[in-house]
């Protein structure tokens, strides 16, 4: 079997809780270092890292007519799809789908997937210049499409790029739900919207769905570049299905599973059957040499006072054809304690990645509040986004705020939100989705380790 | 052979003093098994009954001898319980080991108790005989109490005084000063001299008159070899401060915070001489019913204040144990302990009237008593109590045969 990259494992809490206290934080940092030694992205042409590690990356395009208008963005998809089918690593099967009301497989045409190398690469490209925008728009058939496709390689690490720059109009929103469904656990999909005629809401369905980020594309020149980043990062993974299994005490809540790093992303409604009434597992999709954040909130029964009670025992584990394999494992506790030294104490960690997933909500929910026209939630939750921004020393935010809301030169602080009509769109969705991308913090004020 | 210091059980083997001779071997209890029977000199180092190496230190830490049946939660009732201590069902971490340890080799004694505002016990002892090359016995008492501001504490203390004793035990063992530094550590005499010149007002009354605890003291009875081993002591108390040091500093992580696991040291080796080694908060008394009972260590602590200014650890800076050695001019006890019994019972005479006369046959019931107090008074720290009878002696006969290493 593969081998597994290895897993640096840290958490992050306050164990001391107050007298009766049922709420118990933890952020939970994983890193995982290459199992081949090999860097996070392999340069263009290098082998597949992990003998074991088979690969298919899908290049969903969307050639629904609009792509045509402006024609740049047809022209800049073409081009971003041959950059990323050159960043495969040779090896790598894949495949190019021209999505419009259908989902037509552009290459390869022969039935069945070929390995990328100079010959497949060209034959790839060449039917690539050939696309053409002609047609509507179903996601869901796309997602059915590829996940066609990858139905061949069931133990691959299997990814695709989706982009589209309109809303899923030759279909229901009932199908395309069911697409999402069928796909979920099957392959990862990270997702871009050209232009600004494309619902967030929408696409963040599948992203979330296949645990991939959403990312909006303003400018079509900076397409290809972004593909070449998506696709270099695909390459780099070697394990393609790893899960959060977190063990609570009877009586307890999950009240979340959260990503917080390297961008947000909710987890808790993901919950699968983990060996027991106890145990669930968190999906975390492929896994290459990075690092990413959790937090975990977790609501126990408060224990007698100097009584220590294990909240949460929290194990990384990867699922393949070998069965399960534990890769680390951490725990979070909880110790009721009447020091308020030491209950007082707030883990620099956990108060971080709170203002931060408070900060995205706030945009989202200020942006939602300004398309509705109700100007004073708008200006509430973003004045909210605001301070939080500037609290985390978050300057591009700062920046994208105020394009969309009136600020006090001085203080910095939100005025008033723009109405609608006085915002570009774009804007909106740009702030709304980088929101979700998330710094880290080196704080541990009064933290403690596991 | 001779016995230096060990006062024999035999018929006939009633003279005790500090350079008693005596043909018998000292009495102990086996600290797994119980076995009373135990004849411990440098011919024999293992139980008869269970095999229990009595080169080791008892902490009262250690695993039970026999496999016990695993108790329910005390919590849920839960029937499984998981390697480290916690209940798979409730998740409630079970009662621990550590949370009250106690030692009873009748010759030497030690109780360790969690307290009752703490949730776990960071206090550590190891106490136990020690077996010098010409048939001496020594006994060892080393108490270490976990920074509870740093990581793991409890660690930290456990790693301090098992690799301490162990360096003692094979160092008197072999029957000098450890490889290293000389026999004489360069800067033993002027950290003594600061002992005995700066001590606290608060307790001045209670501190050892300059002469006893002279480095070289010239009553008439003093002789060359003893000299000689006093100095030996001394070396071999700093060897085993260093190498503990050294054993938690081993203990840092790079997700320690800056807060590396960190820990006090006091040490008593008792011969003829006491020979003491400490940093930190952790002290040494001398206790004894004629009115000369007296702290006999010094806190590396702003007077008043809790905040310590030197402990073992990765961020310890590499420190240099206060030494100071003195010889009793009769029968007493030496008590070494952590700063959760000191805090409630601060006055040597004090704690010699809760200790005394018991101690001196008895020293597990006094020392029970000692804890008993502390945690009657609010149990507010983590509580250790190690009590040395001296001279180094026997149990008195018909005392009860209590197992030491004992789980409550
Ligand atoms: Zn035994
Ligand atoms: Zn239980």
């Amino acid at each position: 079997m593969s081998q597994y990259p290895d897993f640096a494992f840290e958490i992050n809490q306050n164990e001391y809780l107050a007298e009766g206290a049922r709420e118990v934080h933890a952020v939970v940092t994983l890193t995982a270092t290459s199992a081949t030694g090999g860097a996070a992205a392999p340069a263009y042409g290098a082998p597949a890292p992990g003998a074991g590690g088979e690969k298919v990356e899908v290049i969903i395009i969307d050639c629904s007519g609009s792509m045509d208008y402006p024609r740049t963005k047809m022209m800049a998809a073409k081009e971003a799809t041959k950059v990323a089918i050159d960043t495969l690593s040779d090896g790598t099967y894949f495949a190019v789908v021209a999505g419009t009301e259908g989902a037509r497989v552009v290459y390869p045409t022969g039935g069945h997937l070929l390995r990328a190398d100079y010959q497949s690469r060209a034959a790839a490209k060449e039917a690539v210049s050939r696309l053409h925008a002609n047609g509507g728009t179903a996601m869901g058939r796309w997602l059915g499409q590829a996940g066609r496709i990858f139905d061949a390689h069931p133990n691959a690490i299997k990814h695709a790029i989706l982009l589209t720059d309109g809303k899923d109009e030759s279909e229901t929103p009932a199908d395309l739900a069911r697409a999402i469904q069928a796909s979920i656990g099957t392959f990862t999909a990270d997702c871009r919207g050209i232009g600004e005629d494309w619902e967030i809401a929408e696409v963040k369905k599948i992203a979330d769905a296949l645990l991939g980020t959403v990312g909006i594309i303003r400018e079509p020149e900076r397409l290809a570049e972004d593909f070449r980043e998506m696709t270099a990062n695909s390459m780099g993974k070697e394990v393609a299905d790893v899960a959060l299994r977190l063990w609570t005490p009877k009586g307890a809540v999950v009240r979340f599973v959260k990503q917080v790093n390297p961008t947000l992303a909710d987890l808790t409604g993901k919950r699968a059957d983990g060996g027991g009434p106890l145990i669930g597992d968190y999906p975390t999709g492929a896994w290459g040499a990075e690092s990413r954040e959790y937090h975990i909130c977790v609501e126990v029964e408060p224990g007698n006072l100097n009584t220590e009670k294990l909240a949460g025992r929290v194990t990384l584990v990867a699922k393949d054809s070998a069965g399960v394999t534990a890769l680390g494992e951490g725990k979070i506790r909880a110790i009721w304690t009447n020091e308020e030294e030491k209950t007082g104490r707030i883990n620099g960690r956990v108060a971080h990645y709170t203002g931060q997933a408070e900060m995205a909500a706030a945009i989202e929910e200020g942006a939602a509040a300004q398309e509705a026209g109700d100007m004073p939630t708008a200006t509430a939750r973003l004045g909210r986004a605001m301070d939080l921004a500037l609290e985390s020393g978050r300057e591009d935010t700062v920046k994208m705020l105020r394009k969309i809301a009136e600020v006090d030169p001085d203080t910095q602080r939100v005025l008033r939100a723009k109405s609608k009509s006085d915002v570009n769109k774009g804007d909106v969705m740009e702030a709304v989705l980088d929101s979700t991308k998330t710094v880290r913090t080196n704080k541990r004020t009064g933290g403690s380790g596991s | 052979m001779t016995v230096g210091t060990a006062v024999g059980t035999g018929p006939g083997a009633t003279t005790a003093g500090p350079e008693a001779d005596t043909a018998m071997a000292l009495q102990l209890t086996c600290p797994k098994c119980g076995a009373t029977d135990l004849e411990a000199d440098q011919a024999s180092r293992f139980c008869e009954q269970c095999g229990y190496a009595l080169a080791e230190a008892v902490t009262g830490d250690e695993e039970p001898g026999t496999a016990e049946d695993p108790k329910p939660c005390v919590s849920c009732g839960g029937t499984e319980i998981d390697a480290e201590g916690y209940c798979t069902d409730c998740g409630d971490l079970q009662p621990r080991r550590r949370d009250r340890m106690e030692v009873d080799f009748k010759a030497v004694a030690g109780v360790s108790d969690r307290g009752l505002r703490h949730h776990r016990n960071e206090d550590s002892m190891a106490l136990g005989p020690a077996f010098g090359p010409d048939g001496r016995t020594l006994m060892i008492a080393v108490v270490c109490d976990g920074v509870s501001t740093s990581e793991r504490p409890d660690e930290a203390s456990a790693a301090a005084v098992k690799t301490a004793a162990k360096l003692l035990l094979a160092a008197i063992a072999g029957g000098s000063a450890p490889d290293g530094p000389g026999p004489e550590p360069t800067r033993a005499g002027p950290v003594e001299t600061a002992v005995m010149e700066t001590v606290p007002e608060t307790v001045v009354a209670e501190t050892i008159a300059p002469e006893t605890l002279s480095p070289e003291p010239s009553t008439a009875e003093e002789d060359q070899p003893r000299r000689g081993r006093r100095a030996d002591l001394r070396a071999v108390s700093r060897q085993a401060v260093i190498d503990a040091d050294h054993a938690v500093s081993g203990l840092a992580r790079d997700a320690d915070h800056g807060n590396p696991p960190a820990c006090t040291y006091v040490c008593a080796i008792v011969d003829t001489d006491v020979t003491l080694a400490w940093l930190g908060d952790s002290r040494a008394y001398w206790l004894d019913e004629r009115g000369t009972s007296r702290a006999l260590t010094r806190d590396d602590a702003e007077e008043g204040s809790h905040a310590i200014e030197a402990w073992l650890g990765a961020d310890s800076g590499g420190p240099e144990p206060h030494l100071a050695s003195f010889t009793p001019d009769g029968p007493g006890v030496v008590l070494v302990c952590s700063d959760g019994l000191w805090n409630y019972v601060e006055k040597a005479a004090d704690l010699a009237a809760i200790a005394l006369p018991g101690a001196l046959t008895d020293p597990f019931t006094a020392a029970e008593a000692l804890v008993r107090r502390a945690l009657a008074d609010g149990g507010h720290d983590n509580i250790t109590a190690v009590l040395v009878p001296y001279p180094v002696q026997p149990p008195a006969e018909g005392v009860s045969t209590t197992g030491v290493s004992r789980q409550p």
